[in-house]
């Protein structure tokens, strides 16, 4: 079964590299605010979330925490995506409960395989 | 002394003064020197050596007259013959090598008293010149702490005459918040027990502390003292030195430190926003071409093809925009920035303007409201510059606007002048204390909406910087969660 992924990216045309990276292996949904996103990600939780930070109404640490509050989110694997990229950020944001980093500009290359290493499972 | 070691009748020391003689301490004589005492007085003087007259009757003295006479000379340091210590009685009499040494020993000791006192008495003068000529603030106050003498210094430092400062208590000059620190040092001059007062020790411990004293004109300056009391006059002697200049430079190079740390912190906040903004845009660019490189002919579509091409293309003028903006901001900041002014009709660049916002297109662009006069004069300025003036008024409405409508009017004045042009939104408004801070180059409000809203920052400095070099006023008008309105003033009323 195709596996799920939710993309939460205030940028379109990042959006659109996302989906364009992903759609052909993945059933992608993509959403340009968290709240949007956490809407449908409670009746319909997707297998994977890539989560930017930056993003008005919501950012991304905010998005985090209520996922990780729900029953569906507590394992759910999310990664944070960001171009704030100074030194100790990695750390950072995986202390806050981000289960992978990626600085942008991304390598598409490493974005899949991480893709490929969180959705592969026992 | 003189008199009981010799059991002589008369002891005198006298002194020599341009052909005068003087008798000083004269002992057991009630009238005049005699001529004769006069004669031989000047003998040792003249001479420098001690005389000794065993019996005057045989040097030819009157009857009755005293007939014996010894005179020692007294000697300044330098050899000069200052006066003789001389002694004599009605009989005559021989004088021992004892006595004679006597004699010679109490010419030197009041020699060394004479040397002392001539000291002391040129001296004084001198002292009071010291305490006339003090930069410093000396006083002597008593315990009470009342002054009881002033140097003129004090005068020139505090505007206050001496007596003026000497009516008062000195406390009542000194700040409310520094009084402690006077008052602690009188109590503990005051509180010495005498047999610690006389000790040297104590006296020597000085005491040191920092106060504003209270000038004429109401102003303070800060003093820095130095006391301590002599115990045999039970006065407290005061210096007190002027810090004022020096605390005001302290606290110049505190703020100034403050400031550059500040633009510092500033500055880093500002490149750490600006790489994201940079990595934005370099993040389409890359992915994409690095998707379409890799992918095998025929993967994608010829218009999705096309369209991955355009993001890329989008994204590369989006960065060269970012560039842009920071030279213009950097030039404006130099001053470098050239305007070409020249007439044009502004309600037509309004109009380009939205219609461009519209094109880029939000997600669902909020509606932009015009309100246009049907007939305006052209404006004369720099037609590029008041583009990109509107361009940024613009984005930062449909940035902070929440996506309500957005307005946009232009008033003209009676002879159909463009007057001026408001940019309104209904967005999350500006908090006052902030209003001032969002013009400045490089600092968005606040870190967290940097974060949520992005942006390098530059939007509204641009705006506050061109309409400077352009000769516009710029007005804000924002009420938080209510809203914010931009003006610009086309033809400002010349500063009076």
């Amino acid at each position: 079964m195709t596996k799920s992924v939710v993309v939460v990216e205030d940028d379109l045309d990042n959006q659109a590299l996302l989906l364009a990276l992903l759609e052909r292996d993945y059933d992608v949904q993509a959403f340009s605010s968290a709240p949007l996103a956490l809407e449908v990600m409670a009746t319909s939780p997707p297998d994977l979330v890539l989560m930017d930070i930056s993003m008005p109404t919501m950012d991304g640490e905010e998005a985090l925490q209520h996922i990780r509050a729900q029953a569906w989110g507590q394992e759910l694997p999310v990664i944070a995506i960001t171009a704030h990229a100074m030194p100790g950020d990695k750390q950072y944001f995986l202390d806050l409960g981000f289960t992978l980093y990626l600085a942008k500009p991304i390598d598409i290359h490493r974005l899949l395989a991480y893709i490929g290493n969180c959705l592969a499972g026992p | 002394m003189a008199c009981a070691l010799l059991q002589v009748s008369v002891a005198a020391v006298s002194l020599v003064d341009e052909g005068r003689l003087w008798h000083k301490a004269v002992r057991g004589l009630e009238a005049e020197p005699s001529p004769l005492q006069r004669s031989l007085c000047a003998r040792v003087v003249t001479s420098g050596q001690p005389v000794v007259v065993e019996d005057a009757a045989l040097e030819g003295a009157p009857a009755g007259a005293p007939r014996f006479f010894a005179g020692f000379p007294l000697e300044d340091p330098q050899g000069y013959v200052l006066g003789c210590l001389w002694v004599q009685d009605q009989e005559p009499r021989g004088l021992e090598a004892r006595q004679r040494g006597w004699l010679e020993g109490l010419a030197r000791q009041a020699r060394a008293l004479l040397e002392t006192l001539a000291l002391t008495q040129s001296h004084a003068p001198l002292y009071q010149r010291f305490f006339e000529l003090s930069l410093d603030l000396l006083s002597i106050s008593n315990l009470e702490g009342h002054f009881t003498r002033l140097s003129p210094a004090w005068e020139e430092v505090t505007g206050w005459t001496r007596r003026q400062l000497m009516e008062r208590h000195s406390h009542s000059f000194v700040h409310p918040e520094d009084r402690d620190a006077g008052v602690r040092a009188a109590a503990h001059l005051r509180g010495l027990p005498a047999s610690q007062q006389a000790n040297l020790e104590q006296e020597r411990r000085l005491l040191d502390f920092e106060s504003r004293f209270l000038c004429a004109d109401g102003s303070w300056r800060w003093l820095r003292w130095r006391c301590i009391t002599d115990p045999k006059t039970q006065c407290v002697l005061s210096i007190a030195y002027d810090l004022t200049q020096e605390r005001s430079y302290q606290q110049k190079l505190q703020q100034t430190a403050l400031r550059a740390t500040e633009a510092n912190r500033a500055k880093t906040a500002f490149l750490t926003r600006l790489s994201h903004e940079l990595k934005t845009p370099l993040n389409t660019i890359i992915g994409f071409s690095d998707l379409l490189s890799a992918s095998p002919p025929g993967l994608f579509s010829p218009d999705q093809h096309r369209e991955h091409l355009q993001r890329i293309n989008h994204n590369g003028r989006r960065l060269r925009l970012l560039i842009d903006h920071i030279l213009d901001m950097t030039r404006l900041e130099a001053g470098e920035l050239t305007l070409y002014p020249a007439p044009f009709q502004l309600v037509d660049l309004v109009r380009e303007q939205v219609a461009a916002l519209e094109a880029h297109g939000a997600p669902s662009p909020p509606q932009v409201l015009l309100y246009l006069p049907e007939e305006a004069e052209l404006l004369c300025a720099d037609r590029h510059r008041t583009g990109q003036l509107l361009h940024h008024l613009l984005d930062n409405a449909l940035k902070f606007g929440q996506g309500k409508p957005i307005q946009v009017q232009l008033l003209t004045d009676a002879q159909h002048r463009p007057l001026r042009l408001d940019v309104v939104d209904q967005g999350i408004g500006i908090e006052p204390a902030l209003q001032d801070q969002i013009f400045q180059p490089f600092r968005q409000v606040e870190e967290g909406i940097a974060r949520r809203f992005g942006g390098a920052g530059l939007g509204l400095p641009l705006v506050a910087a061109l309409c400077h070099a352009m000769g516009f006023a710029l007005r804000l008008h924002s009420t938080p969660h209510e809203g914010s309105t931009f003006s610009i003033l086309l033809r400002p009323e010349p500063a009076t």
